[in-house]
C-alpha cells in the first residue's frame, strides 16, 4: 500500500499523465491509472477500493480536468479517504473551476512544459510523493457512544507512548466540549490561548477576525511536556492543538457549506503540518456524528474505539462502523480499526455489570467484524485514570497523566502495552 | 624483604582476609600511593544526607511546593530558575531534586531567602496555572 499511487487524469492530458506516471514508476512506485472501466457506475466500489488503497492520489490538473465530473468524483473519494493529493498542473486552469475552489494549488507541480519539462520539475513529483512516506500516522479516538473514556485514554495512552517509547505525539482536540484541552491546561492558560485564537476554531475559520493564517498552523501547538531535557538528547514533541467551545458552530447548521468546505481543507493542512513532525497525530473526537466527526474520519489512518465493559457497547461499535462506511463510501477494514477495552474490572459500579468485562470481550470477539479489531491488551480500571486532582496544579501538563504519578505500576505497564499495540496496528 | 611478625600477620588477616590476590594488590598499591589522612577520610562512613525530616529548610520547601504536581527534579529546576530570575543572578546549578537544590543554593543564599523564594514561586505558579477544575 505504501508505494502505490493512483493517477487521475482525463484522456486529453495523456502526455502529462504518461510523464508523471513514468517518473513515479522509475522511482519505485506502482501506479494505478484511472480508466474508463474503473469510472463505470457499476465499478464504483472498485474505484473506491483502488483510491483508498493507494498511498497518494496524483491529479493531473488542466481545463479538461476542470470540466470533468468523473475526476471531481475521484478527488472526493480521495478526500473522504484521507489520501494525500499531489497536484500536477498540465495547463492553465480556467478561473472559477472546482479544482481551484476545492484544492490548495500552492504546492502544485508545474508540468505545463510537457515533454520538455526539466529533470528538476520531474524530481518534484517524486519528492512530493516521497514526502508522504515516513510521516506520522493519524489516529482518531472515536466512538459514537459517549462516556467510554476517549479523552482520558487518549491523553494517558499516548503519554505512555511518549514517555516509555519516546514517540513524538501531536493531539488535536476536535470536541466542542474540549475536555482534552481542559485535562491538560489550566483555565488561565486556556483563556490565553483562546484570546489569541490559537485553537482549532482559528484553524477551521477561513475568514473573519478569528481566522488564523495557514502559515501559523504548525506554530499554535502548545507543548505539554515542559521538563528541561537532561543531557544533549533532543526531547520528542508532545503537543496539543487546543479546542474551545466555539467549535459547536460546526456541529449545527449555522455554518454554510462553503465555510465547511474551507474548514475541511484547512483541517487537512493542519494535519499535514503535524504529521510531518510527529510519529502520531491523535484526534480526540466528539461522541456523535457531525461535521467534526467527518473531519476525524476523513483524515484518520487508523481509528481507535475505546469500549467500556457494559451493555450496549456493541451497539456503539456498530454505529461507528456504519458512520465510517457512510463517510468513506466503503466498509472499514479491520486493519484500519482497533477496539480497546477500557476500565476492565470495574465491578463496583453496579451489581448488574458483574463479569461485564468477560461478557463484553466475548460479545465483541464473537461479532464478525470487530473480533479482528479487538486488542489483546486492555486498560484496567484505575483511580488515576478516573480523577484529576482539583486542589493542585501542574505547570507541566504531562505531570497530570497516570504515567507521571507515583505508583500504579500495573496501570502504567498496561497503558504502555496498549499504546504500543495501537501504534503497531496503525503502522503502514 | 622482612617477614611479618605473627601479630602483624594477624592484623592484616583481620582486615583483608578472604580477598582475592588481584584485589589485594590493587589495595596495597593504593595504600602506598596515598597518605594516611586521605585513606582514613575515604574509609569514614558517608555523611548522612539531609532529609525533610531533619532539615527545616527542606521541610519548608516541600510544604511550599506541595500543590505543584511535578517530580522533585522539575520542582528543583523551577525553583532555581525562579531564584535566578528574581535575584538577577546567573546560577549555573543542575539539581537532581529539592534536597540537592537546597544544598547548592545554601552556598549562595540564606535559608530564609530560599524559603521566601519557594513561597513566591508557588504563588506565581498558582496565579499562572491554578484554578484547575475536574474533568469529565
Amino acid at each position: 500500500m505504501a508505494s502505490e499511487a493512483f493517477l487521475a487524469f482525463e484522456p486529453a492530458d495523456e502526455t502529462a499523465a504518461r510523464i508523471a506516471g513514468a517518473e513515479l514508476e522509475r522511482n519505485g512506485w506502482s501506479v494505478v491509472r484511472a480508466n474508463a472501466e474503473l469510472r463505470a457506475d457499476e465499478n464504483r466500489n472498485a474505484l473506491i477500493q483502488a483510491v483508498s488503497h493507494a498511498a497518494i492520489f496524483v491529479l493531473i490538473a488542466s481545463p479538461a480536468a476542470s470540466a470533468s465530473g468523473a475526476l471531481q468524483r475521484e478527488v472526493a473519494i480521495a478526500l473522504n479517504n484521507g489520501r494525500p493529493i499531489v497536484i500536477v498542473l498540465a495547463a492553465d486552469l480556467p478561473p472559477g473551476g472546482w479544482i481551484e475552489s476545492t484544492l490548495d494549488l500552492e504546492h502544485a507541480i508545474d508540468l505545463r512544459a510537457g515533454d520538455n519539462a526539466s529533470a528538476e520539475t520531474l524530481g518534484k513529483i517524486t519528492e512530493a510523493a516521497r514526502g508522504v512516506r515516513g510521516q506520522g500516522r493519524v489516529i482518531a479516538m472515536l466512538n459514537i457512544k459517549g462516556g467510554v473514556g476517549k479523552t482520558v485514554l487518549a491523553a494517558n495512552l499516548f503519554a505512555a507512548a511518549h514517555l516509555a517509547d519516546k514517540r513524538s505525539i501531536s493531539f488535536i482536540d476536535l470536541d466542542p466540549q474540549h475536555n482534552l484541552t481542559q485535562y491538560f491546561l489550566s483555565p488561565g492558560e486556556r483563556a490565553r490561548v483562546r484570546d489569541r485564537n490559537h485553537t482549532l476554531y482559528g484553524v477551521l475559520n477561513g475568514r473573519g477576525e478569528h481566522a488564523l493564517a495557514r502559515a501559523d498552523f504548525g506554530a499554535i501547538a502548545i507543548p505539554l511536556n515542559r521538563a528541561k531535557p537532561r543531557g544533549k538528547e533532543k526531547q520528542p514533541n508532545f503537543e496539543l492543538i487546543a479546542g474551545d467551545e466555539r467549535l459547536f458552530e460546526y456541529t449545527l447548521d449555522t455554518r454554510s457549506d462553503q465555510d465547511k468546505a474551507e474548514a475541511f481543507m484547512r483541517f487537512r493542512a493542519l494535519v499535514a503540518a503535524l504529521r510531518a513532525r510527529s510519529d502520531a497525530v491523535v484526534i480526540d473526537s466528539n461522541p456523535c456524528a457531525t461535521f467534526l466527526t467527518r473531519l476525524a474520519i476523513t483524515t484518520a489512518d487508523h481509528i481507535v474505539a475505546p469500549v467500556r465493559p457494559e451493555r450496549y457497547s456493541l451497539t456503539g461499535l456498530n454505529m461507528l462502523e456504519h458512520v465510517v462506511r457512510e463517510v468513506r463510501g466503503r466498509p472499514l477494514r479491520p486493519a484500519e480499526f482497533s477496539v480497546l477495552l477500557n476500565g476492565v474490572n470495574d465491578r463496583a459500579r453496579s451489581s448488574e455489570t458483574n463479569h461485564a468485562d468477560a461478557l463484553t470481550r466475548a460479545e465483541i470477539a464473537g461479532a464478525p467484524f470487530f473480533s479482528a479489531a479487538l486488542l489483546e491488551d486492555e486498560v484496567p480500571y484505575a483511580a488515576t485514570l478516573r480523577s484529576t486532582p482539583t486542589e493542585r496544579f501542574a505547570a507541566n501538563p504531562i505531570n497530570i497523566t497516570a504515567m507521571m504519578r507515583v505508583g500504579g505500576r500495573q496501570t502504567k505497564e498496561a497503558l504502555a502495552r496498549a499504546a504500543a499495540a495501537v501504534l503497531r496496528r496503525s503502522a503502514p | 624483604m622482612s617477614k611479618l611478625s605473627a601479630a602483624e600477620a594477624k592484623t592484616l588477616r583481620a582486615a583483608l582476609r578472604k580477598r582475592p590476590a588481584k584485589e589485594l594488590k590493587a589495595a596495597f598499591a593504593l595504600i602506598r600511593a596515598k597518605g594516611d589522612a586521605a585513606l582514613i577520610a575515604a574509609l569514614a562512613p558517608a555523611k548522612k544526607k539531609a532529609s525533610a525530616k531533619t532539615d527545616p529548610l527542606l521541610r519548608a520547601l516541600d510544604l511550599a511546593l506541595n500543590p505543584v504536581i511535578a517530580p522533585a527534579a522539575e520542582k528543583a529546576d523551577m525553583l532555581i530558575d525562579h531564584i535566578a530570575k528574581k535575584r538577577r543572578r546567573k546560577l549555573d546549578i543542575k539539581a537532581k531534586g529539592l534536597a540537592d537544590a537546597a544544598r547548592q543554593l545554601r552556598k549562595r543564599f540564606t535559608d530564609a531567602e530560599i524559603e521566601a523564594d519557594a513561597k513566591s514561586l508557588a504563588a506565581h505558579l498558582t496565579k499562572l496555572y491554578g484554578g484547575r477544575e475536574g474533568v469529565v
